[in-house]
């Protein structure tokens, strides 16, 4: 008898332990375990920045891409961003493949490079010169001989008896070079049947005399539809702020803080380390070297492994802003003589870059012996609106660069007085 | 109290809450699996209003799609070259490029998964039945065939069969391999293939199809296309590489209409394209 009650106390000791599992699991099943594991003030939805695309596509991603079928004609494609990034998407692995298999370059003349672009090709403009090494390593491969140092803002592949050969311009040297690869023209043969010429050509091709405009301005033909934009100042929305304290390692209680008279909001911590907020959506950080935050370790001292770094603070920083505008790499520079990167990005909607009235974009970072010592950030939402705005043609903006010497030419999104509008600017 | 009648209590406790949750989760089940019957409903009249004649089977659930992540093994991969070519010599070409040659024919092998192999004339494969013929060599390489994808076209004396690969009895849409004949002789093989293995699966919570038909109605409206039919609207998978990296499958909804096919992301719902 007393061996039954025990046996039948062991039973219920398993049913009470089954039933306290079985419970668990229904509770997770119902959804109710998450609201008990989440710590208090925390939200259980997972917390990553919102800039769609990889950090890879960000940082490789040209601003305008090109399909020539030689004599057939070109299809350009500018300020479309969907149709970028499909293009780019299906181009990308025969870019990397190129880069990678690229033989010892040798200089070329422009000539040389003219025939290549009006050749079958295909043609990226990322406007901004670019480490070859930085696009290379973005997208996987390492060249065969040493890129870190040749510089493009243009690159071009470019059929050659049935092989594919690779072409780039400096454009601070004006010389072009030319690298066989081990790629087959078939590889990118595929982009012409889906990108049919719409009459996009560059300005050298063109039958107008450009004295100053870049003769590799790629020109459409027609503009695309360019939509208005709202902007929002994010800056003090949800917490944002403290973010941005924390990622900065400033301590809000311990940091002196104070308003100036025009509202700016200013902490100040250890001598060394400043941050200002305005009321206009700028936060502008300072510090002196060799402390803060370190951007580049000796253990990942490429220009990638900085630009990766970069984008992961500014995107961090910025979360979950930009609003339907992706940010993206727009420049990437070395001082050799004070060892400091420059390293800049744009908000970019619908394949249009987005500027302040001072001409700033997103954020741009300056990092000194692998330090972080200044950085700004411009904290926005950007929306599309429905309908159009009127933009100038390319080709008559082209002619009022040229009447301004301006060599290069962009239609950017800016925003002045809280209006945004479609403006066309030119650059030395 | 004693410790029997504690434990009784709790027993008690314990299977009223098991029930009541039981309850609740079944509940819940239930009202999602209608509201989701309701929404696809809704949806169908959308796309009839559209002038779109729905001839698919859209009571379709599919079953639970499992994400994986594979990566490139090169010792495998000359493995799998071998067994098409025998013995072969290996370069690296740079750009993850590989080419293997030897007697039978080359091959160049990338990162992304894509391949070419070429036979030399008189090594070819030969064989009447050219698809019996592909899928004994898609079995060499190791990529399962989804059959009901199997295309032949022909033309001037050169016959293509183009096999689709299954992963899980899925079919991976742009894992195609094509079989070039000539007459009797098998020339040339392309296409992409499932990098060599697996290292790391997870399950997704997938977009239930009214939010998958909204998607390609929206593309639609995009492209500023016209179709009349939805023929079908089949669960399957597509290969998304980088070069170097891994190469994800990810799972889609192939949306068939009477003009081209639609490939909406079954976890994003953006429109894929292969």
């Amino acid at each position: 008898m007393r061996f039954k009650t025990v046996h039948i106390e062991k039973i219920k000791t398993g049913a009470i332990a089954l039933l306290a599992v079985s419970a668990l699991f229904l509770m997770s099943r119902a959804g109710l375990l998450e609201q008990f594991t989440a710590a208090p003030g925390e939200s259980t939805s997972t917390h990553r920045p919102s800039q769609t695309g990889s950090a890879t596509l960000v940082m490789t991603q040209p601003l305008f891409i090109a399909v020539s079928n030689g004599e057939a004609g070109r299809c350009g494609i500018k300020y479309e961003g969907e149709k970028l990034r499909i293009a780019y998407g299906e181009l990308s692995m025969a870019l990397g493949e190129a880069l990678g298999s690229s033989g010892e370059p040798e200089p070329i003349t422009s000539d040389q490079w003219e025939r290549a672009l009006s050749g079958s090709s295909v043609f990226f403009d990322y406007y901004y010169m670019r480490d070859l090494s930085l696009i290379a390593e973005g997208l996987g491969v390492q060249t065969g001989w040493d890129s870190s140092g040749s510089k493009a803002s243009l690159l071009c592949l470019a059929e050659e008896a049935g092989g594919l050969a690779l072409y780039w311009l400096d454009a601070e040297t004006a010389q072009a070079y030319r690298s066989a690869t081990a790629l087959d023209f078939s590889r990118i043969a595929f982009i012409f049947d889906q990108y049919p010429p719409n009459g996009a050509a560059f300005a050298f091709e063109l039958p107008e005399t450009y004295a100053h405009l870049s003769a590799y301005t790629l020109i459409l033909n027609a503009m695309p539809e360019v939509r208005p934009v709202t902007a929002k100042n994010t800056l003090y929305a949800d917490d944002a702020v403290e973010r941005l304290l924390k990622l900065l390692n400033i301590n809000p209680f311990v940091a002196s803080r104070y308003a100036e008279a025009d509202g700016t909001e200013v902490y100040v911590e250890g001598g060394d380390k400043t941050l200002r907020l305005d009321g206009d959506g700028w936060a502008v950080f300072r510090q002196s070297s060799d402390s803060g935050l370190q951007l580049l370790t000796g253990a990942s001292s490429t220009e990638q492994a900085l630009a990766g770094a970069a984008w992961e603070l500014v995107s961090d920083a910025l979360y979950p802003g930009g609003g339907q505008a992706r940010l993206e790499l727009s420049n990437l520079s070395y001082d050799p003589v004070l060892d400091a990167y420059t390293i800049g990005f744009d908000y970019v909607l619908g394949g249009i870059p987005i500027r302040s009235a001072s001409g700033r974009g997103a954020a741009q970072l300056t990092v000194e012996q692998g330090f972080l010592t200044a950085l700004e950030l411009w904290f926005r939402d950007f929306e599309p609106a429905d309908g159009s705005q009127t933009v100038l043609p390319e080709r008559q903006a082209a002619a009022l660069a040229e009447q301004r010497d301006g060599q290069r030419l962009l239609l950017i999104y800016e925003e002045r007085a809280d209006a945004v509008t479609a403006k066309w600017v030119t650059a030395r | 109290m004693n410790g029997a009648k504690i434990k009784n209590i709790i027993l008690l406790i314990l299977a009223a809450l098991n029930l009541f949750l039981a309850a609740f989760v079944w509940r819940d089940g239930h009202a999602v699996k209608r509201a989701e019957k309701e929404a696809l409903a809704d949806m169908t009249r959308v796309l009839q209003s559209r002038g779109i004649a729905i001839t698919a089977d859209l009571a379709q659930r599919p079953g639970e799609f499992r994400l994986r992540v594979y990566r490139r093994d090169p010792e495998r991969e000359v493995q799998l070259v071998k067994a098409v070519l025998g013995a072969v010599t290996t370069e690296d070409l740079g750009g993850h490029i590989y080419y293997y040659a030897g007697d039978v024919g080359m091959a160049k092998y990338r990162g992304s998964g894509d391949f070419e192999i070429y036979f030399n004339g008189d090594m070819a494969h030969k064989g009447a039945d050219k698809v019996k013929t592909a899928e004994a060599l898609m079995k060499r390489m190791s990529i399962p065939v989804y059959s009901p994808m199997t295309e032949v076209s022909e033309e001037n004396g050169t016959t293509v069969v183009t096999l689709y690969g299954a992963i899980d009895k899925s079919c991976v849409y742009n894992c195609k391999v094509r079989f070039t004949f000539y007459a009797d002789s098998l020339l040339v093989i392309s296409g992409r293939r499932p990098l060599d293995k697996a290292v790391s699966e997870t399950s997704g919570e997938l977009l239930d199809l009214s939010t998958v038909l909204m998607r390609f109605l929206d593309a639609l409206n995009a492209e500023g296309a016209v179709c009349s039919e939805l023929r079908e609207a089949q669960l399957g998978g597509i290969f998304k590489s980088s070069l170097a990296g891994d190469t994800n499958l990810t799972p889609v909804w192939r949306i068939e209409t009477d003009v081209k096919d639609y490939y909406i992301n079954a976890i994003t719902g953006e429109v894929e394209f292969l």
